[in-house]
């Protein structure tokens, strides 16, 4: 039978080496030495009854002994663990390494342990997490790039769509036959969804891209939502009528105007893609309406259509960016995300939920100016 | 002999421990290794007649899975503080290491390195913003641990430093 007790036997073959603490620096071996201490030990170093000053062969240790002088002091049995550290051994590897200040009865000691298949598998995982962050930065960084280039393109092409309809608009005073007259209607509405669509893309820029301003809109200055409602309903009067839809503002009794938290262009956009919205997928003959409630300290506005209703493929990501729903006829899925980011830097909400009876309900709420 | 302990800090895989393998042993690698905890490593330098022997401790990277460890920097007489100047993230997140830093060590000599040199002309980090840095009294070296532009002189500038504060 051996003299030693298996314990030291085990503690090595757990490459842990076991130091029993003899003065605030020096210790002494406390069973058998690990084989990777050969790499490390001092030399001429005797195993027998030599001391061994940790610090100065682990510089890590020289601040976490500081740490463990304070907690033997103490006198209580227990133990503190030190962070891992990684040492370069002098045959050039580097090993990984876990320190244990330990108290038990009257003796301290001291664990160092070599960190092997448990340390490896936690370093593949904070590699793989790290390496796909930065992947994700990186992805970021090139998706930003790509949509600076693509606010340059789109702020190039408004330049000439200004000049096309501003010639539409003198050739509409002209003396045209009636087909001419409904060609340069057609030519107009048609510039005129081209602009919306670019204006949507360069404010979505402007939201994304422009300078933080995180300020609420001035209440003096608070649109009234309502009127914001009606004008742009009355814009559309003629799409919607070429599309045998009507459109109907619904007001509760005895309301007439209700001022919001917003900026009115903006607001107008707003109005403005959900009922382009509602109008692209409402059928002949159908109805679309812009409905009001007032609130304690909000104003719900819907924009209600009878369309088939929204995907449940779609639903989870339709205020999201470049996401087109159930249509793809050159839109480019800035719309609702345009209406959501701005109601959102209002303080307000948007969303959406199928109506009794058929179609969708969109709404958003914001704060309400008394 | 004369013993200063240094540290390097700042954002993940910024190139810390890529800049303390070109200082010890003149190498670099382009692949990413994360560090765990903290590396340690050893360098004697020659700062005139007196030879400096430097315990160099690379911290692991600052991110969202864990923050510097600031009490690794006790009893550093300096540290280098690590910017990739491709990542405008590793800038940011600089600035707010050495405000902890200085809390922990006070006053002590360090430099700012904006590393990956060699990848100047990727970076995001404007003029502006380097000068903003020198404005506040911050000494900025461009380093590149690929290539070893700058590196060697920014750990003996640093103990230079270093002697001269203690």
């Amino acid at each position: 039978m051996s003299k030693r007790p298996p314990y030291d036997e085990l503690m090595a073959a757990c490459s842990i080496l076991v130091l029993e603490r003899l003065s605030a620096a020096d210790f002494t071996a406390a069973g058998l030495f690990p084989d990777w201490f050969a790499a490390f030990a001092p030399a001429g170093f005797s195993p027998e009854g030599g001391r061994l000053r940790p610090a100065t062969i682990f510089p890590f240790l020289e601040y976490f002994l500081e740490d463990a002088e304070e907690f033997w002091a103490r006198g209580v049995d227990g133990k503190m663990v030190s962070g891992f550290w990684t040492e370069t051994a002098p045959d050039g590897a580097d090993m990984n390494f876990e320190a244990v200040a330990y108290r038990r009865g009257n003796s301290n000691f001291l664990f160092i342990r070599r960190l092997t298949t448990g340390f490896d598998r936690l370093h593949k995982v904070f590699q793989k997490g790290r390496e796909l962050s930065l992947a994700h930065e990186r992805l970021f960084s090139e998706i930003s790039k790509k949509d600076i280039l693509l606010h340059c393109i789109i702020h190039d092409m408004s330049g000439p769509l200004t000049g096309m309809m501003g010639a539409l608009e003198i050739a509409k005073q002209e003396n045209l036959s009636r087909r001419g007259k409904q060609l340069v209607d057609l030519g107009l509405a048609a510039a005129k969804r081209q602009a919306n669509l670019i204006n949507n893309l360069l404010d979505t820029f402007r939201e994304e891209f422009g300078p933080a301003d995180k300020t609420l809109p001035d209440p003096a200055q608070a649109p009234d939502a309502i009127a914001c409602g009606r004008e742009v309903l009355a814009t559309l009067q003629p799409s919607l009528a070429m599309h045998d839809i009507r459109g109907e503002v619904r007001l509760p009794p005895g309301v007439a105007s209700l001022r919001v938290i917003a900026e009115k262009s903006r607001l107008e956009r707003i109005f403005y893609n959900l009922l382009q919205n509602a109008m692209r997928f409402s059928p002949r003959l159908g109805s679309i309406g812009v409905s009001f409630q007032a609130e304690e300290d909000f104003v719900r506005i819907a924009v209600e259509d009878e369309g088939p209703g929204v995907s449940p493929d779609v639903a989870p990501q339709i205020f999201q960016k470049f996401v087109r729903g159930n249509c793809s006829g050159g839109k480019a899925g800035l719309g609702l995300f345009f209406c959501r980011i701005t109601t959102e830097q209002w303080g307000g909400s948007i969303g959406h939920e199928p109506r009794p009876g058929g179609g969708t309900s969109f709404w958003l709420r914001l704060k309400r100016v008394r | 002999m004369i013993q200063k302990k240094i540290c390097l800090l700042g954002g993940h895989a910024v190139g810390k421990t890529s800049l303390v393998a070109r200082f010890v042993k003149s190498v670099f690698t382009e692949k990413y290794h994360t560090t765990i905890g903290v590396k340690i490593d050893k360098k004697t330098l020659s700062m005139g007649d007196r030879a400096v022997n430097l315990t160099i401790w690379d911290l692991a990277g600052e991110d969202e899975f864990g923050a510097v460890d600031i009490a690794y920097l006790r009893g550093a007489s300096g540290y280098l503080l690590v910017i990739d100047g491709t990542r405008r993230s590793s800038f940011d997140r600089a600035l707010n290491i050495q405000q902890r830093a200085e809390k922990k060590v006070g006053s002590v000599p360090f430099l700012a390195l904006i590393n990956k040199a060699d990848l100047a002309a990727e970076w995001e980090l404007t003029d502006t913003e380097l000068q903003s840095l020198t404005a506040l009294g911050w000494k900025v070296f461009h380093t590149s641990a690929k290539s070893g532009d700058a590196v060697e002189a920014a750990f003996k500038i640093l103990t230079e430093a270093m002697l001269n504060h203690s």
